[in-house]
């Protein structure tokens, strides 16, 4: 896949996530929308930071047991390595305790694509050693999380839900392997209100 | 006498301010067909000289041999380049299986040099393969007019003759099997005698895993399995991305199907007449000492300008098992020739 459909199919996704929050906000026609946004951290320790945005979908809401369906948009920089952007969705179960708190475990799958990080010589079609461009590779992005957080939604009208945890995913197609990453995850989460019918 | 003392002060001043060697820790990518491969270079720029090291394997890696202190003790004579190569170690990319080939990897080595040229201008580059590498160094040098690109040629137990230094490692790992039995028969040891007393025909890939499976339980790699000092590969180096996982399982597919068990490039080492010198740790069982002997005969290089060094008390590993009398080897090599 060439570079430009690599960054068009990217952008399909993109679109699909955006009309998921359309879709979502007009059928939701409660006070509390099943709809909340959310942003955070997202890297592998803290020299290769990165960061995320996203959706999460509230799918059951029962006293101890929230499923949701989640879709995120994330990039990290990894120094001398490389830099990524993925887009992935995953499928939540959020199991709630007392004091609001909540252990979170999700299983997903995404989509990235990473390009070296630093400077960077290629060999052109003329055979020649040029600076310009870089090559991008695709990856699926298999994802496993655990995240351990406050949900302000519980018991305090507070329509906030703070969290972090770990995400281990693989960067499939890597030199013909699958390789691990594991990476830290932290971020908050806001609810939306929906308009009442 | 005030304008005296100010000159003695200045001169003083000139002469104490000699130059510190510039001690340079750069980083950047080749990338080709599928791969986009790192190279590390760091050490003494002020030498003029560059040591591009080429790693082991198929599918080993370079990033870690920055780590070994004898490989930090020549970055104070020279600049070293530590390139990862395609599919192993930090490179980058998912190159198709079909470049999985010595002619390709000899490509990539001269993007390697060109890209080393361009950006550190006239200076010396000197070649130092190790096994895998070797034969790669030995390809590359004896394609074309490449070798003019090359001051020197460190070639140090390499797998340059496959095709006839597999059945000797095979003879190698037969006869520690049987000096095993000698001292405490046992099941293992009889299996890998009557194994390797059959004759297999090392062209084969299940052959050939079968017999590495052998190997590692042997003293091949590291003479009486002496402990050697590895350097320390901290917290901060893998968070500041000198060393990743990625470089210690990365290369396991190329391992597994890069074939270059009929590789024999004895041969084409005639068209090699750089300087050179051969390194061989007597006691290695992966390329046995006679495979030494086969590199440094098979060289074209005028007898006056071709070495012979013996590391008696090495095996495949000479930099960690004799990491002085290597350094002196390759310090007093690239002093003639530089």
């Amino acid at each position: 896949m060439k570079y430009q459909q690599k960054i068009k199919f990217l952008l399909s996704l993109v679109s699909i996530l955006v009309s998921t929050i359309s879709i979502a906000q007009d059928e939701s026609q409660t006070d509390r929308s099943k709809l909340a946004i959310k942003a955070g951290y997202f890297g592998e320790f803290v020299m290769h930071p990165g960061f995320y945005s996203g959706i999460d979908y509230n799918l059951l809401d029962k006293s101890w047991l929230d499923l949701h369906w989640d879709t995120d948009l994330g990039a990290y920089f990894h120094k001398w390595n490389n830099n990524s952007v993925f887009v992935q969705s995953s499928f939540g179960a959020r199991f709630c305790t007392s004091f609001s708190m909540y252990t979170d475990l999700q299983i997903g799958i995404g989509y990235m694509l990473s390009t070296p990080s630093g400077e960077l010589y290629q060999v052109d079609k003329d055979g020649n050693l040029t600076e310009k461009g870089k090559p991008v590779t695709s990856h699926a992005k298999p994802t496993v999380s655990l995240l351990f957080g406050w949900d302000g939604n519980r018991k305090k009208d507070i329509p906030l839900t703070i969290g972090f945890g770990l995400e281990a995913y693989w960067q499939m197609g890597y030199n013909h392997i699958a390789l691990p990453h594991a990476a830290l995850k932290a971020g908050i989460t806001y609810q939306l209100k929906t308009k009442k019918s | 006498m005030r304008r005296l003392s100010f000159i003695i002060l200045i001169g003083f001043m000139v002469v104490s301010c000699k130059k510190e060697a510039t001690f340079v820790e750069d980083h950047f990518f080749v990338a080709n067909d599928g791969s986009s491969m790192p190279v590390y270079v760091r050490g003494n720029l002020d030498s003029d000289v560059i040591i591009l090291f080429l790693h082991g394997g198929p599918g080993g890696n370079a990033s870690q041999a920055s780590f070994l202190p004898a490989f930090q003790d020549l970055e104070n004579s020279y600049a070293l380049a530590y390139w990862d190569q395609r599919a192993s170690g930090l490179s980058q990319g998912n190159p198709d299986e079909s470049t999985f080939t010595v002619e390709q990897f000899v490509e990539d080595t001269d993007y390697v040099i060109q890209a080393l040229n361009k950006k550190f201008p006239n200076k010396k580059i000197f070649m130092f393969g190790h096994s895998w590498g070797g034969a790669l160094g030995s390809a590359y040098l004896s394609t074309g007019n490449y070798q003019e690109k090359i001051q020197g040629f460190i070639c140090m137990n390499s797998g340059h003759n496959l095709e006839e230094g597999l059945p000797l490692s095979v003879d190698w790992v037969e006869s520690y099997a049987n000096e095993q039995l000698a001292l405490d028969p046992n099941d293992y040891w009889t299996e890998v005698s009557t194994w390797c007393a059959t004759n297999p025909d090392m062209t084969v890939a299940d052959n050939y895993f079968k017999y590495v499976s052998y190997l590692r339980e042997t003293d091949a790699y590291r003479h009486e399995n002496q402990e050697v000092n590895t350097g320390e590969i901290g917290a901060g180096d893998i968070l500041n991305s000198r060393m990743s996982l990625a470089a210690l399982i990365n290369g396991q597919y190329l391992g597994q199907h890069f074939n270059i068990l009929k590789l024999n490039l004895s041969d084409d080492m005639e068209n090699i007449t750089i300087p050179s010198l051969v390194l061989w740790g007597i006691n290695d069982g992966v390329n046995v000492l006679e495979m030494g002997h086969d590199a440094y005969n098979s060289l074209g290089t005028d007898l006056a300008q071709k070495e012979l060094v013996l590391l008696n008390n090495s095996a495949h590993e000479g930099y960690l098992e004799e990491p002085e009398h290597f350094l002196s080897s390759i310090r007093s090599f690239v002093e003639d020739y530089k």
